[in-house]
């Protein structure tokens, strides 16, 4: 067990490494420029000196090799360098952006939960009965409502017209809890639908799938209730897909949040990454990224882990 | 209750909106109105209008637009909705109107201007012109900076030097760039020498340019004073979370008895425009800037928002490229005035705000003449003049655009307007980063749409735009008749004998056509009912000085 987990977190280098190769090509074959950026319409009020120094501080006259040499160098020593456009150091910048989209995401697997198991189950259960296509229908619309149109009706209704919650921003659980949970209620509503919908449908296909095992079969010979055979014999073994779904759906969850940050304003990680990249501040977008990778890639060995324990059959060696 | 016809109206309301609005802003870029484009240099400065300071300032009429006024209880937080992050609180740094805004409440400069683009006192309470190239500012008593330390001299010499100095960032450097040395006479009288004699000199000091920082704390944060700013103002800086909120609180000691009325204002980022119009409607914030124009003729009738528009505020136009391609043929470049549709622009884009437009010079400036309108739809002219171009058709080009829907809108109807005599262009959108960096620096375009804010003096954007290598003379035009005339301007100090020039920069344009202005935008905000005193100034900018809750 332990030599797996050596070897898979040995893994996780080369997938880091490759995409942040990437990454830093494509974001400097984009064109436009950070110095530029920096300029904005006024380039010719600042002097070319100046814009060299600029430059060469970000080592942005350097050959793209050298740049991803010293950068990577900067990494390995804990150094995430500095924003080009803020000045500030990129740790400062970044570290007060995790809260809020950690806690949104959280919130957001929490709601896919409560709502894509019961549903799930519950479509499993009673196949092609009106219960089954109501749990279809609504994981259709689910996983079809874009995030931007659910935000904003949720926004109309939730906060205009009934007046339930705030509109929008961001208030940390380390200042008043429950305005915290408030504020991050539709945010995390928004996000955990599609995603509810998606496990929903992995839910109820996991489930059917196990309840025609023979093993099943044997349960309900013996005359185990329904309710027991279910929870206690064919919901762990079916809700495997489920927790593959949840863990790729990391990735999702974190391409979302650049979209509902931005319409519910909060001061998250996705907003700063497209801020980033508009603004070609490659130093933010490259931790960012590199978070984001290192996130998606401990989250899939968490999925591999906790199969593991679901189905002891699955040896993870 | 909603009834069903009510419920469908603001179901397709908000989806329109939304599909318009929020997907844009959700990529990343603010949306609907005034939208990102050179983040235009329109202005800033501090406090109240035409009052002069040393009374104490009157309170503002409130808008005709307003509702009612209640009585307005003197303090309160006043929370404002902006489109974008204001990043920094120097005014060195970048040009975008948020910024400014929190910038101006807590900096003030050495003059302020009134409508008319006039200089009055500020922390200068007179001023005197000795020769043609210098002025003597004489600053008012007892003015401290938010640390305790006093606004003198040396204090106004040292900022001004540094915004001149041209190895520290200063992106307004260029509208000082006359400037030829500041001297400190005594403790309270500054002299500041032009090189040149130049009519507008002191105008830019009204701005950016003149703002009075503390030494002390440039010295203490250096890089860092935009997240550490003291100034003079009526509100002192508290507290900055990038992208979450800015709050700014009453300066008990302002200089102006009684003032401010506020005592904290809020400043919030929302980047989506339809989130940032229902948190105006539920409450949550009291003003909004940037309304979305599809929203506006649904809101009139509303009785939770005021909508406040302004016009002056900016001119946008269509621009080519004079050195290379059809765009470096003059009849090329003349045929697009005739064939272009202001008034469908004005209608469907801009649904009905601001005004059509044929010059650079904006409506409220003495010198705009609302009479200027030298060409008209007209297809045939427009026929002659490619024929006389010798362009051939049909002509096949790109044409790229901003993120901005607005933009990209105004696009597509020149470029129906193109298709109809055989000059046919596709539309690539780009993001700013990407626009910049091609219509600045390279001559790898055709034709373009770009913009200018309000700035109290012509030749604040004459001179950028049109002199040859202005820094935003994206034609890459040059004339040296445009050239003279634009020079003379800065030196006739009579105001009619000026207007004639402004005429024959006019007209100049219109005939080389390096670039054709085709709109006055309006600067247009939301303000929730419970806000007063508010004065909304051609620049955008609001002074909080005289806001009041009621």
């Amino acid at each position: 067990m332990t030599k797996y987990l050596l070897r898979r977190l040995l893994a996780t280098i080369p997938v880091v490494v490759v995409t942040s190769i990437i990454l830093f090509v494509v974001m400097r074959v984009l064109p436009g420029d950070p110095i530029i950026m920096i300029a904005g319409e006024a380039q010719s009020d600042i002097s070319p000196d100046l814009l060299e120094r600029l430059r060469q501080e970000n080592d942005l006259d350097k050959p793209i090799y050298v740049q991803y040499v010293t950068w990577a160098r900067k990494i390995l020593s804990g150094d995430l360098g500095r924003s080009i456009r803020s000045r500030q150091p990129v740790i400062n910048v970044l570290v007060p952006r995790l809260l809020p989209t950690i806690q949104i995401g959280l919130m957001a697997w929490l709601t896919a939960l409560i709502i894509a198991i019961p549903v799930g189950v519950m479509s499993a259960t009673s196949p092609n009965s009106w219960k089954d296509w109501l749990g279809t229908v609504g994981a259709l619309v689910g996983a079809a409502m874009p995030y931007f149109l659910l935000g904003g009706v949720l926004i109309y209704v939730v906060a205009l017209r009934l007046r339930w919650l705030p509109a929008s921003g961001y208030v940390s659980p380390l200042v008043d809890p429950l305005q915290s949970l408030k504020v991050s209620l539709m945010p995390a509503v928004t996000l955990g639908l599609g995603l509810a919908a998606v496990t929903t449908r992995q839910a109820r296909s996991g489930l059917v799938e196990v309840l025609q095992q023979p093993y099943v079969t044997t349960a309900r010979a013996k005359g185990l209730r329904e309710r027991r055979v279910i929870l206690g014999h064919a919901f762990k073994n079916g809700m495997l897909p489920v927790v593959t779904i949840l863990g790729i759906q990391l990735g999702n969850l974190l391409g979302g949040a650049v979209i509902t940050e931005t319409i519910f304003a909060v001061p998250g990680t996705g907003r700063l990454l497209v801020e980033a990249i508009f603004s070609r501040d490659y130093a933010i977008v490259q931790a960012v990224v590199l978070l984001i990778s290192f996130a998606v890639v401990f989250a899939n060995l968490a999925v591999d882990l906790v199969y593991g324990y679901l189905d002891p059959r699955i040896r993870l060696s | 209750m909603l009834t069903r016809r009510q419920f469908l109206g603001h179901v397709l309301g908000i989806g329109g909106a939304l599909a318009g609005t929020s997907l844009l802003a959700a990529c990343g870029q603010p949306a609907a109105a005034p939208p990102t484009a050179p983040p235009a240099k329109p202005t800033a400065a501090p406090a109240a209008p035409a009052a002069k300071p040393t009374e104490a300032p009157k309170p503002a009429a409130a808008p005709p637009t307003q509702a009612a006024p209640a009585a307005a209880k003197p303090g309160g937080t006043l929370v404002v909705g902006f489109s974008i992050d204001p990043q920094s609180m120097d005014p060195a740094e970048s040009g975008e109107p948020q910024a400014r805004m929190v910038r101006g409440s807590i900096h003030e400069a050495l003059i302020d201007v009134d409508e008319q683009g006039k200089p009055i006192p500020w922390l200068a309470d007179s001023w005197e012109q000795t020769d043609p190239t210098t002025y003597v500012f004489r600053l008012r008593q007892g003015i401290k900076f938010h640390d305790g330390t006093t606004l003198d001299a040396e204090a106004v010499k040292l900022n001004i030097e540094r915004m001149a100095n041209p190895d520290l960032k200063n992106i307004w450097r260029s509208e000082i760039a006359q400037l030829d040395k500041v001297e400190v006479v005594d403790s309270s009288t500054v002299r500041v020498k032009a090189k040149a004699a130049f009519v507008a000199f002191i105008i830019p000091f009204y701005d950016m340019n003149g703002m009075a920082r503390s030494p002390a704390a440039m010295q203490k944060w250096g890089t860092d004073y935009g997240i550490h700013p003291v100034g003079t103002g009526p509100f002192k800086f508290i507290e900055y979370t990038k992208d979450n909120q800015t709050i700014l609180e009453r300066n008990p000691d302002y200089w102006v008895k009684d003032k401010p009325n506020l005592e904290r204002i809020v400043f919030r980022p929302i980047p989506a425009s339809g989130t940032r119009l229902t948190e105006l409607r539920s409450g949550g914030i009291h003003i909004a800037e940037d309304m979305p124009f599809q929203d506006l003729e649904r809101l009139k009738g509303a009785s939770d928002v005021v909508v406040s528009e302004k016009t002056g505020f900016r001119v946008d136009w269509l621009f080519f490229n004079t050195q290379a391609g059809p765009g470096s043929n003059k009849q090329f470049r003349q045929a697009w005035g005739w064939l272009m549709d202001r008034d469908v622009i004005q209608s469907v884009v801009y649904k009905n705000t601001g005004s059509p437009a044929w010059d650079l010079l904006l409506p409220g400036s003495p010198y705009h003449d609302p009479n200027y309108k030298p060409t008209s739809r007209n297809l045939d002219k427009a026929k002659d003049l490619l024929a006389a171009s010798g362009v051939k058709l049909p002509a096949e080009f790109t044409v790229y655009v901003h993120q901005d829907p607005v933009r990209q809108q105004v696009a597509q109807i020149l470029q129906a307007n193109g298709a109809e005599v055989g000059v046919g262009f596709n539309i690539t959108v780009e993001d700013s980063s990407a626009w910049f960096a091609r219509h600045e620096n390279t001559t790898d375009f055709t034709m373009g749409l770009t913009w200018w804010g309000y700035r109290p003096d012509p030749d604040q954007y004459l001179g950028v735009n049109l002199v040859t290598k202005g820094s935003w003379n994206l034609p890459k035009y040059s004339n040296p008749e445009m050239d003279r005339l634009l020079d003379a301007q800065r030196v006739e100090g009579d105001q009619a004998s000026r207007r004639k020039l402004m005429r024959q920069i006019a007209e100049l344009t219109t005939e080389d056509s390096p670039l054709i202005p085709f709109h006055y935008g309006s600067n247009i905000k939301g303000l929730s009912p419970k806000v007063q005193g508010f004065v909304h100034r051609p620049d955008g900018l609001i002074r909080f000085l005289d806001v009041r809750l009621g």
